[in-house]
């Protein structure tokens, strides 16, 4: 079939017009290989291995965004969780392997390099612990390399001693990194069902049943859709799910070309397409701006959960057909700071962050890029962690917690981060104590699978 | 679900959208001609004073590159007040066909 003109003007205006753009292709590497019991030889080898696969990886990214004239924001790596290494390595070491992979991100010059992950659902091994227990320093000491921690899963519970230490380990990230506002925490997630293949930081990880190398895409493209959903202002729900569901799959086989593409220059297999709706702070390219032009006065009041969850799965219709392997986290994100409507709707006090909460029950992954008053006590923190994992296990979700306590701040405040990250808004937090509850320790129990009310 | 064969000639997406004025065309095709690009068919429409093309063309050198050719053509048309646009075939054959 011939092409069609209207074809290409839609084409060039989704990426001249609404900031259309591949949010990330996302190198997975296994460095299984490089387990080693003296930390300057795992040290080498993780190098090495970096080296080999990742060496012409931004170079052929680049190439291949021209070729397309499709613009890609981020070339990242994911690697094998690096508390694995620990296990057999002297406490110490962590910070030391951290800042090996952080250099070698510079010299690849990828942006981004996830997998500083301790994987504690049910309990923190050794690794584990000394991983967790340097997080501080390594946030400090890197740039690129980010840290997430899977404290829960549908099929083990939550580690509740895991939750509570990471409210302290939280804002002792924020602490060290007090002079950007708390930065190191925007590096670091909490995850409940963490996802082995999310090409999307901070939580990406090389999960240890992935293939020894492989390529994998985050999409992006809400400024795409708000387009899509202005231009039908008084559709039914039943129309407007055929637009939405049409405009994800164009967006989603962009993602799928710039994989195959890619995966076919450099020789790696392809992992998976990730079909998140991932907004940038530029006007417009924003999920708070779809819910909104779906009819919402403001995002955060009453519908913004049912227009979210519609947005969502909407957007899975088109995309699963779209793409050969959908995985990772695969919906609409809701990063505060990152989403310049979601920061407008934050600051005029509609957004809260109890809506937030809601509005995670249906979305990808969940609460984002959130900043709270730096004296916000840990212990709140790790009640929201666990106010995030229980939404999760129950409903065999992924959900996550990326919470910036800013040193100093108070509610209202704005935090500049720079870049994708954007500008933070400072919430309230309810001030009555949730210790007692989170202080008891031990695991909170699988979920019963039956009798689903 | 590719344009052509195996072995066959890259086939390219021009696509351009600017101010109506003389010699855009002119300027684009001795450009197309400069850098080997066959013009297999070509469309163009006015709405008011703005006007949209789209070439479809294929590569006769070996050694072509729609990097270059996309750096030229923006080169000397950017001045012009025309946004420019070279993309591989494939794009839109992956995103419109099914």
């Amino acid at each position: 079939m011939p092409l069609d003109i209207r074809e290409v003007v839609e084409t060039l205006s989704m990426v001249s017009i609404d900031l259309f753009d591949i949010r990330t292709v996302t190198m997975g590497i296994s460095l299984r290989d490089c387990f080693d019991s003296d930390v300057a030889a795992a040290e080498r080898k993780i190098v090495r291995k970096l080296r080999s696969r990742a060496g012409r990886l931004v170079e052929t990214v680049d190439a291949v965004s021209r070729q397309y004239d499709i613009p890609v924001a981020n070339k990242r790596i994911a690697i094998t969780p690096l508390s694995l290494f620990l296990d057999a390595l002297p406490a110490g070491s962590a910070v030391r392997l951290a800042r090996a992979v952080d250099r070698c991100a510079v010299e690849l010059g990828v942006d981004f390099v996830g997998g500083a992950t301790a994987l504690v659902h049910k309990a923190a091994g050794v690794g584990d612990r000394r991983l967790m227990e340097a997080y501080p320093e390594i946030m400090t000491a890197t740039s690129r390399l980010c840290g997430s921690v899977n404290v829960g899963s549908t099929l083990s519970g939550i580690n509740m001693d895991a939750v509570f230490d990471l409210g302290r380990i939280i804002k002792r990230i924020a602490d060290a990194t007090a002079s950007s506002g708390g930065s190191g925490c925007a590096r670091f997630v909490v995850f409940c069902n963490a996802r082995e293949d999310n090409p999307f930081m901070a939580g990406a990880f090389h999960g240890v049943g992935e293939a020894d190398c492989c390529i994998s895409v985050g999409v992006s493209g809400p400024g795409v859709v708000r387009r899509a959903v202005e231009l039908v202002p008084h559709a039914s729900f039943d129309e407007l799910a055929e637009v939405i569901k049409r405009i994800a799959f164009k967006i989603t086989r962009v993602g799928q070309l710039m994989q195959d593409e890619v995966s076919k220059r450099l020789g790696v297999p392809r992992g998976i397409v990730d079909i998140s709706l991932a907004p940038t702070p530029a006007e417009g390219d924003s999920v708070a701006a779809v819910l909104e032009a779906m009819g919402l006065e403001v995002c955060g009041t009453h519908g913004t959960t049912a227009a979210l969850a519609f947005l969502n799965e909407a957007v899975k219709r088109g995309g699963l057909m779209a793409a050969t392997h959908v995985g990772g986290l695969s919906g609409a994100f809701i990063p505060v700071s990152e989403d310049a409507g979601m920061i407008s709707a934050a600051l005029s006090g509609v957004l809260t962050l109890d809506k937030l909460e809601a509005m995670t029950c249906v979305c990808s992954v969940g609460l984002d890029m959130v900043c709270v008053p730096g004296d916000t006590p840990a212990e709140t923190i790790s009640g929201i962690i666990a106010d995030e994992c229980a939404i999760g296990l129950i409903n065999d979700k992924t959900t996550a917690v990326r919470i910036i306590p800013v040193p100093g701040a108070k509610p209202g405040d704005k935090v500049p981060f720079g870049g994708l990250l954007g500008d933070g808004v400072v919430q309230e937090v309810h001030p009555q104590s949730c210790a007692r509850f989170v202080s008891r320790g031990g695991r909170f129990p699988a979920p019963v699978r039956a009798l689903t009310n | 679900m590719e344009s052509g064969g195996r072995g066959s000639r890259e086939r390219i997406v021009v696509s351009a959208m600017g101010r109506n004025q003389t010699g855009v065309l002119a300027t684009i095709a001795r450009i197309l001609a400069d850098h080997g690009v066959n013009v297999e068919d070509i469309e163009q429409k006015l709405v008011d004073e703005l006007f949209i093309m789209m070439i479809i063309g294929a590569f006769e050198k070996r050694d072509a590159s729609i990097e270059r050719l996309n750096e030229a053509l923006r080169r000397a048309l950017r001045p012009m007040g025309v946004e420019i646009h070279v993309q591989h075939e494939r794009l839109y054959s992956y995103m419109h066909r099914i």
